[in-house]
C-alpha cells in the first residue's frame, strides 16, 4: 500500500511538470501581447522593447526559458513576478488562498452531503414526486452555467438587491480571522451556487446505483437474515457509494472552475478573481501560477481519491 | 408425506406478480409440508416457481408487490398473515436461507467476520465479542480451515467452496430450525459440491435441523433428500418419498425428466437403441416444446401441450393432487387413470418410446 | 457410437499456454504467469467425440480455443488435418478456420443481439466471401435453420425472440454453415434448462452422425460427457491426467483425481442414500502456482514422496485408460469410492 501511494506521488511529480511545460509553451505560442511591450509603459522605443525583453530573458530560445522557469519554480518555489505589480507571484496567491479555501471547501461539504441525501431518498424512492421533483431539480442545476445561477440566486435574495432579501450580497466578504458570523452568512449563497452543479451530478449518480443496488443478491441476503430495513439500506448506501465516488475526483476539476466564477460575480477576493484580472491584463506569471496550483490541487486531489478508494473498496487493493 | 411432527406446512400457496405484460401466476396453489429433521426437495427447472415459493416462506417477495394468497403454517402461526416486524424476527432466526451464488450473495464491503456478527446481534442481544467468538466457532464447524485468521477476510478472498461454508455458517448463527437451500451447490465444482453436501448432511445429522433443498438436479435430491416434491409451471405435480418417486413414478413430467438426463452410469430409463448381450444403450427422450407462460398458462393440466399421454379432456380439467393407488402418501396430479399410467410407465422403463408404449398399454387394457 | 475411423484429425504435441500476469504501468514487468495448459498431448480421431472434462481451472476451455485459434499458444504443437496450425497465418489461417468451427456456452451473450438470426447463421458466408448472390445465401441458411430444428420462416427475428434452447441452436447452425471438419462444443448445454438439455444433446448426435463431423466436447458434467462421447480426457490444473475410451474411464478409472471426480457426482438412485464416499479435501490450488510434478500430489490420499519430485508420465493401462501416475487406484479402491459400472 505504502509502495502504491509513492508511486503515485512521484508520478503526480511528473505530471505536475508536464503540466507546466505545457501551460508555459502554451502562453509563447499564442498570440497575445508581447510581455516585453506590456512592460515597457506608454509609447515603447523599440531599444527599451528590446533591453527589456533580455532582461526577462524573451530573446533566449524557447527551451532555455522553460528550463529556467522550471527550474525557478520546483526549486525555488519561486512563480515569477507580476508584470502588473511586480509582487511575487506566490505571495498574490498565498495572500488571496484562505478566500478561495474558505467557498472550495464548503462547497465541497455540501455538495458530497447535499448530493448523496438528495440521491439516497431519491434513489430509494424511485417514481414518486420526490424523486422526480428533485431530480428535475438536479437536471436544472447542471445545465445552468454557474454564473447565471449565481446572479439569479443574488437578484432573488441578495440582502441589498434581492427580491427576497436574507442572504448577505456580493462583495460582503470579509475573512474568516476579522468576523466568523459575517464570513459565513457572505458564503451561504456562494456555497450553494458552487455546489449544485456538481451536487445534482453526484444526486443522480447516487440514485442510479442505489436503486441498482438494492436488487443485488447480498441486499436479499441481508433481508433473509432478518436485518431491520435501516441496516438493509445503510448497506446499500455503502455499495452504492464506491462508483459515485470515483466521480468525486472527476468533478473537483469543475469545482474549481466554477468557483472562478462564482468568486466574480460575488466579489470575493480569492485567486479566482486574481486570475480573472490577471488574464484580462496579460500577466503571464499570476495566470501560470494560478493555473500550476490549480493543477497541482487537481493532482494531489485524485491521488487522495485513489487511495481512499482502496479502503473503501477491498477488491480493488492488491493490483 | 410422514406422519410425524411437520414443522412447515403450506396449505394453498399462491404468488402472483402485476407486471407490464399481465400477472405473472410464480405459484398457483400447492400444499406440502416439512418434517421436523428431515430433508424436503423441490425439484424444478426455471419457471417452475420453486424459488417464488421458498422466498414467500420469509416474506421475501412482498416487496415486489406480489399478491399472495394461502397459508404457511410454521409450527402454529401463519407466515403469511404475519406483521413484517414480527416476520423479520422469524428471519435469520428460527428459518434461515442460503442461496446459489455465494460470490454475489454476500456484501463485498463488509468483511465475512463482521457479516456473521450481524446475523447475530440482530436477534440476540449479545456483545460484539461474543458475537465474533461464536462466528470463529461457527466458521470452524462448518470446516473453514484457520477460522481466527479468515474471519476478517471480505468474500472474495475465499474461494467458492470456502464461501458457500461462510454463507451456511452464518445461516446457522441463531440455530433455526429449518434451514432453506435454493441451488446451493450449482455454481459450484463437482468436488466441492460434494464436500458442501456431505456437510449439509452432517448438520442435519448434528443439529435436528430440516432442510428444504430446492434444485434442478435430480442427482442432488436422489442424494440429500428424504421427501420430493416435483414443480412445473407453479405447481406440484408430483409428492412422493425419494425412494418412491425414482422407483415408481406417477407424473409424466417426472417421467421425462427422468428419461431425458444422461447419468453417470449411462443412463437409465430412456428409450431403447441396442442391445447386445448384458449392454443397453439408451437414448435420451427430450420432453417436447418449452416451458409455458406464466402469464397465460395453458388450460386444463398445464402440461398437457408437452403431453405425449395426453387426451382432449386434458385441456378442459384441471388436475388435483390425488393419492395413487395403494400409496396414501404418493400424491400426483395427473387426469390419466392409475392402472394405465403404471402400465405406460412398466413400458416406458423397460425403453418402449412413447408411442409404443400408448400402444402397448392400450393394448394390455383391451 | 459414431464412425470413428483411427485417424487422426487432430494431433496435439507438448501444448502450453501461460498467461503472464505483469506489473508496472509503463514498463510490464512480468512477475508470474497463470498456467492454464501446461503441457498436454493427445490425438482427436476422425469422426469420434471427444470429451474434456475438468473443474474451473483445469484449461479445458482454454485448451478449446487454442485449438480454434482464437488464443495462441505459448508453445507446442497442434496440427490440424496434417498441417501446424501454430504455423499458419494470414490468407492460409482464414482458410483453415473454414474447417473448424466452435458453439458457446452462454446463449445469450454469444449472439450479436442487433442482428437478425438470418444474419448471424449468414456471417460466416460474408467473412469467407463464399455465396455471394442474396437468394442463394438466404436459402442455404434457411436449410441450416431446418436441419437444426428451427422453423425457415423466422429468419428475420432478433435473437431476444428466442428462448435458450433455440438460441443454442442458432450458434449451432451458425457453426455448421461452412461444412467444418470439426465442431468445438464449449461447454454447449451448461446454461440450458434440463428438459432443453437432451434436446440439444440429441441434435448434437443427430448432426454427427449425418454429416460425419468430428466433435470435441468440453464440459464439466460427466454424465453429459459419459452419454455424448466416444473417448474422454481428464484434465487438473492445465495437465491431462487420464484418457480413453469412456467405458473403460468410468468403470474403471485409474486415476485418484478421476475417481473422486466419479465418485463425487450425485447419483441418481436413492437406494445409494448415504453411500460411503471418500471426499477431496480442500480446493483446488492456483494455477499461478500449481504443486510441483504431479499437480494433484497435494490433495491426494494416495499421493508419496515421489509424486512432489517426480512427474508421472501418461501410461496405457490394460483396463483400458492410458493414465499419469505414480500409484494408481486399484480395482477394490475404485470400487471403494463407490464408482459402479454396468456389470
Amino acid at each position: 500500500m505504502i509502495r502504491y501511494i509513492v508511486r503515485r506521488l512521484l508520478w503526480g511529480v511528473v505530471i505536475l511538470v508536464v503540466v507546466c511545460a505545457i501551460t508555459f509553451i502554451l502562453f509563447r505560442v499564442l498570440p497575445t501581447a508581447n510581455p516585453a511591450v506590456l512592460r515597457a509603459g506608454r509609447d515603447p522605443q523599440p531599444k527599451l522593447i528590446h533591453e527589456i525583453e533580455q532582461i526577462l530573458g524573451l530573446n533566449k530560445p524557447i527551451y532555455v526559458q522553460l528550463w529556467e522557469y522550471l527550474k525557478e519554480v520546483f526549486f525555488h518555489f519561486n512563480f515569477g513576478y507580476s508584470f502588473y505589480s511586480q509582487a511575487p507571484v506566490l505571495q498574490l496567491i498565498v495572500e488571496r488562498l484562505p478566500a478561495t479555501v474558505s467557498l472550495c471547501v464548503g462547497g465541497a461539504i455540501l455538495w458530497l452531503g447535499g448530493g448523496m441525501l438528495v440521491g439516497i431518498i431519491a434513489g430509494l424512492n424511485r417514481g414518486t414526486y420526490a424523486d422526480r421533483f428533485s431530480m428535475t431539480a438536479a437536471l436544472v442545476a447542471i445545465s445552468a452555467p454557474e454564473f447565471w445561477l449565481g446572479l439569479v440566486a443574488l437578484y432573488l435574495f441578495a440582502s441589498d438587491i434581492g427580491k427576497i432579501p436574507i442572504f448577505p450580497g456580493a462583495g460582503s466578504y470579509v475573512p474568516f480571522s476579522q468576523d466568523p458570523s459575517k464570513w459565513f452568512g457572505s458564503l451561504i449563497l456562494p456555497w450553494i451556487v458552487v455546489a449544485a452543479g456538481s451536487a445534482a451530478v453526484f444526486a443522480r449518480l447516487m440514485r442510479g446505483n442505489l436503486a441498482d443496488t438494492m436488487s443485488e443478491d447480498f441486499i436479499r441476503t441481508a433481508r433473509a437474515k432478518g436485518l431491520p430495513e435501516r441496516a438493509v439500506t445503510r448497506q446499500g448506501v455503502r455499495h452504492a457509494v464506491n462508483p459515485a465516488f470515483t466521480a468525486f475526483g472527476l468533478e473537483l476539476g469543475f469545482l474549481l472552475g466554477g468557483a472562478l466564477l462564482i468568486e466574480i460575480v460575488f466579489n470575493i477576493p480569492g485567486v479566482g478573481t486574481l486570475n480573472y484580472h490577471a488574464i484580462l491584463s496579460s500577466d503571464f506569471p499570476v495566470i501560470q501560477g494560478t493555473v500550476l496550483l490549480a493543477a497541482m490541487f487537481i493532482v494531489i486531489m485524485n491521488i487522495v481519491v485513489d487511495v481512499l478508494y482502496a479502503f473503501l473498496d477491498p477488491r480493488v487493493r492488491y493490483s | 408425506m410422514s406422519t410425524e411432527e411437520l414443522l412447515l406446512r403450506v396449505e394453498g400457496l399462491s404468488v402472483a406478480f402485476p407486471t407490464e405484460d399481465g400477472v405473472v401466476r410464480a405459484v398457483d396453489g400447492i400444499s406440502y409440508g416439512v418434517t421436523k429433521g428431515k430433508t424436503l426437495g423441490i425439484v424444478g427447472e426455471s419457471g417452475s416457481g420453486k424459488t417464488v415459493a421458498s422466498l414467500t416462506t420469509l416474506g421475501l417477495t412482498r416487496r415486489q408487490g406480489a399478491d399472495i394468497k394461502g397459508r404457511i403454517m410454521f409450527e402454529d402461526r401463519d407466515l403469511v398473515a404475519m406483521s413484517e416486524d414480527d416476520l423479520r424476527k422469524v428471519r435469520g432466526n428460527e428459518v434461515a436461507m442460503v442461496f446459489q451464488d455465494p460470490l454475489s450473495s454476500l456484501h463485498p464491503l463488509y468483511t465475512v467476520g463482521k457479516q456473521l456478527v450481524e446475523a447475530v446481534r440482530a436477534h440476540r442481544d449479545v456483545s460484539k465479542k461474543a458475537a465474533r467468538e461464536r462466528a470463529i466457532e461457527m466458521l470452524g464447524y462448518v470446516g473453514i480451515p484457520d477460522p481466527a485468521r479468515r474471519i476478517d477476510d471480505f468474500p472474495h478472498e475465499f474461494s467458492g467452496g470456502m464461501r458457500q461454508r461462510a454463507m451456511i455458517a452464518m445461516a446457522l448463527m441463531n440455530e433455526p430450525r429449518l434451514l432453506i437451500a435454493d441451488e446451493p451447490t450449482t455454481a459450484l465444482d463437482v468436488t466441492v459440491q460434494a464436500q458442501i453436501l456431505a456437510l449439509m448432511e452432517r448438520l442435519q445429522r448434528e443439529l435436528g435441523m430440516a432442510i428444504v433443498i430446492i434444485t434442478h438436479d435430480l442427482g442432488v435430491v436422489a442424494e440429500m433428500a428424504d421427501d420430493i416434491a416435483v414443480m412445473y409451471a407453479g405447481n406440484i405435480v408430483e409428492y412422493a418419498t425419494a425412494q418412491t418417486l425414482f422407483e415408481r413414478p406417477e407424473h409424466p413430467y417426472t417421467w421425462g425428466l427422468l428419461r431425458s438426463i444422461p447419468t453417470i452410469e449411462g443412463q437409465t430409463w430412456g428409450s431403447m437403441r441396442e442391445r447386445s448381450g448384458n449392454v443397453e444403450r439408451r437414448e435420451l427422450v427430450p420432453i417436447q416444446g418449452s416451458p409455458p407462460s406464466l402469464i397465460s398458462p395453458p388450460s386444463g393440466c398445464r402440461f398437457h401441450p408437452r403431453c405425449p399421454y395426453a387426451e382432449p379432456s386434458h385441456a378442459e380439467i384441471v388436475p388435483l393432487l390425488q393419492p395413487v393407488a395403494e400409496e396414501p402418501q404418493h400424491v400426483s396430479a395427473c387426469l390419466l387413470a392409475d392402472e394405465y399410467r403404471r402400465r405406460l410407465w412398466e413400458r416406458l422403463r423397460t425403453g418402449d418410446t412413447p408411442a409404443e408404449a400408448i400402444a402397448g398399454a392400450g393394448e394390455e387394457a383391451a | 457410437m459414431s464412425e470413428a475411423t483411427g485417424e487422426p484429425l487432430i494431433e496435439v504435441r507438448d501444448l502450453v499456454k501461460h498467461f503472464p500476469i505483469t506489473r508496472g504501468i509503463i514498463f510490464q514487468k512480468k512477475i508470474g504467469a497463470v498456467k492454464a495448459v501446461d503441457g498436454i498431448s493427445f490425438d482427436v480421431h476422425r469422426g469420434e467425440t471427444l470429451g474434456i472434462v475438468g473443474e474451473s481451472g483445469c484449461g479445458k476451455s482454454t485448451t478449446a480455443r487454442l485449438l480454434v485459434k482464437l488464443l495462441e499458444a505459448t508453445s507446442g504443437e497442434i496440427r490440424f488435418d496434417g498441417r501446424d496450425l501454430t504455423q499458419l497465418r494470414g490468407a492460409e489461417l482464414k482458410q483453415m478456420r473454414r474447417e473448424m468451427q466452435m458453439i458457446f456456452q452462454d446463449p445469450y451473450s454469444s449472439l450479436n443481439p442487433r442482428k437478425t438470426v438470418g444474419s448471424i447463421i449468414g456471417e460466416p458466408f460474408s467473412i469467407h466471401n463464399m455465396l455471394p448472390g442474396k437468394d442463394e445465401r438466404k436459402k442455404r441458411v434457411q436449410d441450416l435453420m431446418e436441419m437444426v430444428g428451427l422453423n425457415p420462416e423466422h429468419y428475420n427475428r432478433y435473437p431476444h425472440e428466442f428462448s435458450g434452447g433455440q438460441r443454442q441452436r442458432i450458434g449451432v447452425a451458425r457453426a455448421l454453415a461452412l461444412d467444418p471438419k470439426l465442431l468445438i462444443a464449449d461447454e454447449p448445454v451448461s446454461a440450458l434448462d434440463v428438459s432443453i438439455q437432451a434436446q440439444v444433446l440429441n441434435l448434437l448426435r443427430d448432426l454427427q452422425s449425418r454429416l460425419g463431423l468430428t466433435v470435441v466436447f468440453i464440459a464439466h458434467d460427466l454424465s453429459v460427457v459419459r452419454h455424448m462421447c466416444d473417448r474422454v480426457a481428464v484434465m487438473y490444473l492445465g495437465k491431462i491426467v487420464e484418457f480413453g475410451p469412456g467405458g473403460a474411464l468410468y468403470e474403471f478409472p485409474r486415476h485418484p483425481y478421476t475417481g473422486a471426480l466419479l465418485s463425487a457426482v450425485p447419483v441418481v438412485d436413492p437406494t445409494r442414500h448415504g453411500r460411503e464416499r471418500k471426499l477431496l479435501t480442500g480446493d483446488v490450488p492456483s494455477p499461478v502456482n500449481p504443486p510441483s510434478a504431479c499437480r494433484f500430489h497435494t490433495r491426494c490420499p494416495k499421493a508419496t514422496e515421489i509424486c512432489s519430485t517426480d512427474e508421472p508420465q501418461l501410461v496405457p493401462q490394460d483396463s483400458g485408460t492410458t493414465v499419469a501416475c505414480h500409484h494408481l487406484l486399484t480395482h477394490e479402491e475404485a470400487l471403494e469410492l463407490g464408482v459402479r459400472g454396468w456389470g
